[in-house]
């Protein structure tokens, strides 16, 4: 039986960057992912690199928002590792960091805008508050109804497409093996680590591991069963749409800091639109989420989502829109992301939810420390360890 | 070339394609118009050739052209599609000299 | 978007089958509209001139008549609504209980529209075929050619060649001929045997399908009189030219090429269903003929593994309009039936002889389906001609991705095949080919996303 130090399950942006990481630091890895690499969430999300406290955790009351608050010393982080990532893979990842509008068009708005900052402030971020003439002046595309922004230069967009694959490869160049259309199907743990069942098209197989992670997206939730251990993180399912490529130009991620909106023209010269508008899970006979089948579009989130696209972005009127698909990525109980070490089980670690693609190569890099024997202080705040609780009957 | 052996044509109409009248039949496709006025480029590909027109059926999206609406706005269509109408304006994707 | 009352019946496409539908369910106090992309009723086979021309004579050849006089009666069904200039971006199956949804854009913006029965009846488009410099202005789809011809009197070209394995491109040859244009040469791949061998074995027995086989034999005539020539054995492996075409290069079996001077190419391989609407509603699919091309699943009735949506024509497989009309015509009859308007019994009675015309139809189908078989026809293709028209991505770009792509999907990701506008219509065939091979291609393709033709943002926002 073949015998790897870390097997990693999941072939998404945490688990490609988090074997790199190891593969680097000299471990051996083993990779496997159901479907092919970057299929998932990694490879369907908007690639906004934002770096401001995202609407979604000021949208709850002001708890969340100050324990969210943390994120952003994360996010300062995450600044620091995107400058460098493309040196550190060798390759273009159409990384555009050319600054972030987080707009409002209210009073409220506003207000919103001006506590989010101090809550930044805090952790030491600065985004600056502009007024909309120039935030205009900055992003001439955007509406005359913004009447503020608040700035972030370092914010902006990369490439998804690109950015899984860069590492999978590079990951691979260091020793780690990759191996796509394989699924972890069992789990026995041992005295030192645990014997896992994999499956793929030669049949099936089993291997050991020191340590195994979890990284399998909006399956992770499911996989921990495995293991005997509930992890809160769920799947949702998310709307993206595609303009055609235009030559009109918008430099920056544009958010919203009143309701759910990004966009960004991507490297190829498309609009994406997109903000966190639901799309519909398929549900299974007996109950839950089928996550095999395909999410659909709902109707009413398009709309909506397109017409506070216009009213932000007027040009996008005039271009056709040539795609709306839909992604499946993992939520945790509060949000935040959930990486590190599951307490109840020695050698077993999970990596899932949150903004994981802004996050993703610092998250990854820090657990790596962390299933090298490293443990890093900046992930404490999304240690498993919080949700203790469920697992007090489990283990 | 336009053929008169199965069809008579109504009285010309004319619209206006990069800024420059071109003539045409009420009824007439605006794919029809264009080519039969030679002005046969839809786009310029990424190899920097130009891109022609290719199923002429609505499927293949390469005969994308922009209607300038009265307001001024623009509102991209398939010119294979699109019935020409009197004092049409229409921005080929080409730029003026293709 | 705005919504008005449901249909009882909403057919997608104004072609032989969807007319054949509407005819069958006309009279009977329905609520009936078609829906199509083209301004005017017929389909591809008849796509009508501007109703603003007068036309004289059109589409005078024998093989039309039965099919123009039931479009005739389509367009006087008086229960019929016409919605046409009128693209459907995407089906959501069971919108309301027992209520299907389109978006449908409309020449006046994008609209919901809600049905209790639907038919898609979308027909088949060209089966693009990527060939160095098929890009330039003057390359056509031969029925794209076609229909520049029959339906605005343009020939679009002053020296035209057509090249490919189908046979229609003899009539296509002399519909150009006809409208006074020039054709330089019919270019069949295959050798001479492999076309009429099969149909010299068959002709005994006085066939369905005889009607389109002597048309062809009519035009081939004509094209002979004219002294149009038609070659045999002859493959594309370039088109010419910089700024417009200029000249195809074709290999001669022994391997030395021949360059002919011409102004336009069609490509005439075979067709491919349309299948992104249904696959996008997730109907059931399967692959059909030789070129193993996604089509719609159905029952006797033409009814999909969807309750109420009903597939019918050129969407269930390519087998030509004579029996696109009988499926439309089943599947008329199918959906009558399941709104409780005829008995079992009597449906059943009218069914009969229909199916027993479309076995014989299907096994013309399958006659021509190998005659026209283009495996072994393909051209050699280089790293740098281009696969993917929208996006610009060359075969080299995919065949690196295919070493580590597992699927169409994948390969779209990685490369961007299949992104642009055009949902993969243009390439996914391609791209299928290139991975397995037509015979043993069982990927389940792109995913099909809405919507399925492109359409102006402001039209979706009002
Ligand atoms: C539409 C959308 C837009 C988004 N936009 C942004 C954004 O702009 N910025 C941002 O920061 N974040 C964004 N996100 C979130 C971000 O994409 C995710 O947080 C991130 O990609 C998560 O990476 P992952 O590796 O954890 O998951 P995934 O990429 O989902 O990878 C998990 C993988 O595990 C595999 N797997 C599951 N079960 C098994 C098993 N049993 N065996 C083997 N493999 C298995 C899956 O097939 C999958 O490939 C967005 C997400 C979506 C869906
Ligand atoms: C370009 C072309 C030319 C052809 N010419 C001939 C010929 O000359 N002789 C011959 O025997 N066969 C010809 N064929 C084959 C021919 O299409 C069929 O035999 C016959 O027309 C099929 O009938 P149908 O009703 O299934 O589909 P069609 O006649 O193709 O009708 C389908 C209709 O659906 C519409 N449609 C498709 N998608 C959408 C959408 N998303 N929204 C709205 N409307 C939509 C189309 O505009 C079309 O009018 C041709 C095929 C093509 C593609
Ligand atoms: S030429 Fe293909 S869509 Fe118009």
């Amino acid at each position: 039986m073949d015998r790897f130090d870390a097997l990693i399950i999941g072939g998404g942006l945490l688990g490609c960057a988090t074997a790199f990481h190891l593969a680097s630091i000299g471990a051996s890895v083993l990779l496997v992912e159901q479907g092919e690499l970057n299929s998932g969430a990694s490879g369907q999300n908007a690639g906004s690199l934002h770096f401001q406290m995202e609407r979604r955790f000021l949208e709850n009351g002001d708890a969340l928002a100050d324990q969210a608050a943390a994120i952003v010393a994360l996010n300062r982080s995450a600044i620091e590792e995107w400058r460098t990532l493309e040196a550190l893979l060798g390759c273009d990842l159409h990384v555009s960091m050319r600054g972030g509008l987080m707009v409002a068009e209210t009073p409220e708005e506003l207000l919103l805008l001006e506590r989010k900052a101090a809550l930044e402030a805090r952790y030491g971020l600065d985004a600056r508050i502009v007024d909309g003439a120039e935030a205009r002046a900055l992003c001439p595309s955007l509406s005359t109804t913004v009447i503020a922004a608040s700035y972030l230069p370092e914010e902006g967009h990369a490439d998804p497409r690109a950015v899984t694959p860069a590492f999978a490869r590079a990951a691979a160049a260091r020793g780690a093996i990759l191996r796509p259309r394989t699924s972890l199907v069992g789990v026995e743990r041992e005295a030192k680590g645990f014997t896992v069942e994999l499956d793929s098209a030669e049949g099936r197989e089993k291997i050991r591991a020191g340590s195994l992670l979890l990284a399998a997206g909006a399956c992770t939730g499911n996989l921990a069963a495995l293991v005997n251990v509930h992890l809160p993180v769920y799947p949702v399912a998310l709307l993206m749409s595609a303009t055609e490529r235009t030559g009109r130009e918008i430099a920056q991620l544009i958010q919203h800091v009143g309701h759910r909106l990004s966009m960004k023209r991507a490297h190829a010269g498309n609009i994406l639109i997109g903000g966190g508008w639901p799309s519909r899970l398929a549900s299974a006979a007996g109950g839950g989420f089928d996550l095999s089948r395909r999410a659909t579009v709902i109707a009413d989130s398009l709309v909506q989502n397109l017409r506070l696209a216009v009213r932000t972005v007027p040009l996008v009127r005039e271009l056709n829109l040539i795609r709306s698909w839909t992604g499946v990525t993992a939520i945790t109980a509060d949000q935040l992301p959930l990486a590190g070490a599951v307490p109840q089980v020695p050698g077993l670690f999970v990596a899932a939810g949150g903004s994981a693609f802004t996050l993703g190569p610092t998250l990854a890099r820090l657990l790596a420390g962390a299933m090298g024997g490293r443990p890093d202080d900046r992930l404490a705040f999304l240690s498993p360890a919080r949700f203790n609780h469920l697992n007090s009957f489990m283990g | 070339m336009r053929s008169s052996r199965h069809f008579r044509r109504p009285g010309e109409v004319a619209i206006t394609v990069d800024g420059r009248l071109v003539h045409g039949f009420p009824g007439e496709s605006l794919a029809t118009l264009l080519l039969a006025a030679g002005l046969d480029v839809f786009r310029i590909g990424a190899e920097g050739k130009p891109r022609g027109l290719y199923c002429n059926m609505g499927s293949c999206s390469e005969c994308m052209v922009d209607l300038v609406l009265e307001d001024g706005r623009r509102r991209p269509m398939r010119a294979c599609l699109v019935t020409i109408g009197d004092a049409m304006v229409v921005e080929r994707r080409a730029g003026s000299d293709g | 978007m705005a919504e008005c009352a449901p249909y009882d019946v909403l057919i997608v496409g104004g072609g032989p089958a969807g007319q054949a539908a509407a005819l069958r369910l006309h009279g009977a106090g329905l609520k009936i509209g078609v829906v199509d992309e083209q301004p005017r009723p017929g389909g591809q086979i008849l796509r009508q001139p501007p109703a603003t021309f007068v036309a004289a004579d059109w589409m005078e050849e024998r093989s039309y008549r039965p099919l123009k006089r039931q479009l005739g009666r389509f367009e006087a069904a008086p229960d019929v609504e016409w919605l046409g200039g009128s693209s459907v971006l995407g089906i959501e199956p069971g919108s309301a209980p027992g209520v299907h949804g389109l978006t449908v854009a409309t020449p006046e913006g994008a609209t919901g529209i809600r049905t209790r029965r639907l038919l898609v009846a979308t027909g088949c488009y060209d089966m693009p075929l990527p060939l160095a410099g098929w890009t330039l202005p003057g390359l056509f789809t031969t029925g794209g050619l076609q229909a520049f011809v029959k339906s605005q009197g343009f020939v679009p070209g002053q020296r035209i060649v057509l090249v490919g394995t189908h046979p229609l491109q003899l009539l296509v040859a002399r519909q150009v001929l006809q409208a006074g244009g020039r054709v330089e040469r019919v270019v069949f791949v295959q050798p001479r045997s492999a076309l009429l061998r099969p149909f010299l074995r068959r002709a005994g027995g006085g066939l369905v399908g005889g009607n389109a086989l002597l048309a062809a034999a009519r035009a081939w005539r004509d094209l002979g009189a004219a002294g149009t020539k038609v070659a045999f054995g002859l493959k594309p492996v370039r088109v010419a030219g910089e700024q417009h075409v200029s000249g195809l290069v074709l290999a001669r079996s022994d391997g030395t090429e021949e360059h002919l001077e011409c102004d336009a190419v069609g490509l005439c391989f075979g067709f491919l269903p349309q299948s992104d609407l249904p696959r996008m509603a997730g109907l059931a699919m399967e692959r059909q003929g030789r070129l193993r091309a996604f089509s719609a699943r159905h029952d006797e009735w033409m009814e999909s593994d969807v309750a109420g949506i009903f597939v019918a024509g050129e969407t269930t497989g390519v087998a030509g309009a004579d029996a696109a009309c009988v499926k439309g015509a089943l599947a008329g009859l199918g959906m009558l039936h399941s709104l409780g308007r005829i008995s079992e019994p009597s449906a059943r009675k009218e069914a009969a002889p229909l199916r027993r015309r479309l076995a014989r139809l299907l096994a013309f189908a399958d006659l021509l389906d190998r005659v026209a078989d283009p495996s072994g026809c393909y051209p050699e293709v280089d790293d740098q001609t281009i696969l993917c028209r929208c996006e610009d991505v060359t075969y080299g770009s995919v065949r690196a991705a295919l070493g580590t792509c597992g699927s169409a999907n994948a390969v779209k990701l990685l490369t961007r095949c299949g992104m642009g506008p055009c949902q993969g219509r243009n390439c996914e065939f391609s791209l299928l080919r290139l991975m397995h091979g037509p015979s043993r291609c069982e990927d389940a393709g792109f995913t099909v996303r809405f919507p399925v033709r492109p359409v102006p943002i402001g039209d979706l926002t009002g």
